[in-house]
Formats: C-alpha cells, sequence, structure tokens
C-alpha cells in the first residue's frame, strides 16, 4: 500500500534496507532468551478513532505478546496512505492502526481476545462481529 | 450465519488461538447470532483459489502467532479485505 516493493518485515529479513516492521522497543526490559515480551501494554486511544469508540475508554490496558512493531520512519507514510494510528503508547509507540475509509480494519499490537469473558465479552471483538453481521459478504 | 476466517496456523497449545475462538464465541452470545469460524492456513491462501475462498466469509482476524507458515497467504487475506471493505482485525 506504500509502494515499496522491498518492504521487509525485520523477523524474515534481519538488515534488509526498507523494514518497515522492527523488533518492538518497550519501556519493558527484555525477556531472557530473546523471548516476546508478554504482558500488559497501556495504550492511549485517539479520540476519533473506532476502538476507542468500542472501547468506551481513552485508556486501556490489554495483555500482548508480540516482539515487532511499526518501524517510526514508516509511521508518516502510513498515516498518508490512510493508515492512521488509533492507539499509542506511553512514549508515543503505535499499538493500534486503523484504515480510513474502510467500513472496518483494525490491527493491534495487543491481543483483545485474551480479555473476553462469557459474561463480558471484548468490545472490539464484538465490534467486528457486527461489522461482519452487518457488512461481511454483502460487499462486493 | 457468520462466517469468520481465522488467518493463520492454528496452534491449540497456544493462548491466544484459543482465546481467539472463545472471544468469538462470546461475542456472538451477546450479540445473538451464530457465527461459524473457520481457520485459514496461511499456506491455503497462497494460490489462485485463494481470493475465491476469502470471498466466503464475512470477516476475516489475521491471528497472532509469528512467523506465519507462509506470510504470503496471510499477506494475500489482509490485502483482499482492505481492496473488498471487507471487515478485518488483526491482533
Amino acid at each position: 500500500m506504500l509502494g515499496i516493493a522491498d518492504a521487509e518485515h525485520a523477523e524474515d529479513a534481519p538488515g534488509a534496507p526498507r523494514p518497515v516492521v522492527v523488533p518492538i522497543a518497550c519501556s519493558r526490559p527484555p525477556a531472557a532468551g530473546g523471548a516476546a515480551l508478554s504482558g500488559s501494554l497501556v495504550v492511549d486511544l485517539r479520540p476519533d478513532s473506532r476502538t476507542r469508540a468500542l472501547y468506551q475508554r481513552d485508556r486501556i490496558e490489554a495483555h500482548h505478546f508480540c516482539s515487532f512493531e511499526m518501524n517510526p520512519d514508516y509511521r508518516g507514510a502510513f498515516e498518508r496512505a490512510g493508515l492512521r494510528a488509533a492507539g499509542l503508547g506511553p512514549a508515543g509507540e503505535v499499538r493500534v492502526v486503523e484504515l480510513s475509509g474502510h467500513p472496518f480494519f483494525v490491527a493491534t499490537l495487543f491481543q483483545p481476545q485474551r480479555a473476553s469473558r462469557p459474561d463480558a465479552p471484548d468490545p472490539l471483538v464484538t465490534g467486528f462481529l457486527s461489522a461482519a453481521l452487518t457488512i461481511g459478504r454483502q460487499t462486493p | 450465519m457468520i462466517r469468520i476466517g481465522v488467518v493463520g496456523d492454528f496452534e491449540p497449545g497456544f493462548e491466544s488461538h484459543v482465546a481467539t475462538n472463545e472471544s468469538l464465541a462470546h461475542s456472538a452470545a451477546e450479540l445473538g447470532v451464530p457465527v461459524d469460524v473457520i481457520w485459514l492456513p496461511t499456506p491455503s491462501l497462497v494460490g489462485p483459489d485463494a481470493e475465491e475462498t476469502l470471498t466466503g466469509f464475512d470477516g476475516l482476524w489475521i491471528s497472532a502467532g509469528s512467523p506465519y507458515h507462509d506470510r504470503r497467504g496471510a499477506f494475500a487475506a489482509i490485502r483482499f479485505a482492505r481492496e473488498r471493505g471487507r471487515p478485518l482485525v488483526a491482533t
């Protein structure tokens, strides 16, 4: 979507010239042995984001298990292409992105499914399912 | 019946994979609608049939679990959802 033919993921191609996804930079110390960082992630949700509308909260704390994140050098290019940062970590790290002009396109670095309980389903999962119900296969 | 395709290589030992299925069941119960959840292994979305497969789903969930067995399959699903306006969540 950015027209970068050799865009790479640092896990698959360490040292590639244009890594759009890079090892996570976290305020937490990395786990021993280079294991994926796992734990709680604080995310501030942008006021006009879909994610904020679903959670009805400005800040959420969610479980994550992830070793990679968006390379901040490419954030501007992603924003210009419509992939907007919808949730940020304490140091401004991109934690949630949403695609503008799309009925429902949300990607998170955290795992909302881990917080879901039978009596308290996760709002983002419910929002996704609701969008699938109303839009779904009706799209061309 | 809502059909959700979960794009990823299911591992029963991965908590997040099990939680993906469970969370969809929780939310479906809340909405009062039946949901059919089908995992789509990434290598199965690489060939020319991928588009036809993906067309059959109301929403695509791009699963956790890195690296994928074939990331081209995950890319194909993400591109399909982006270009067709099909609901997508990636966690």
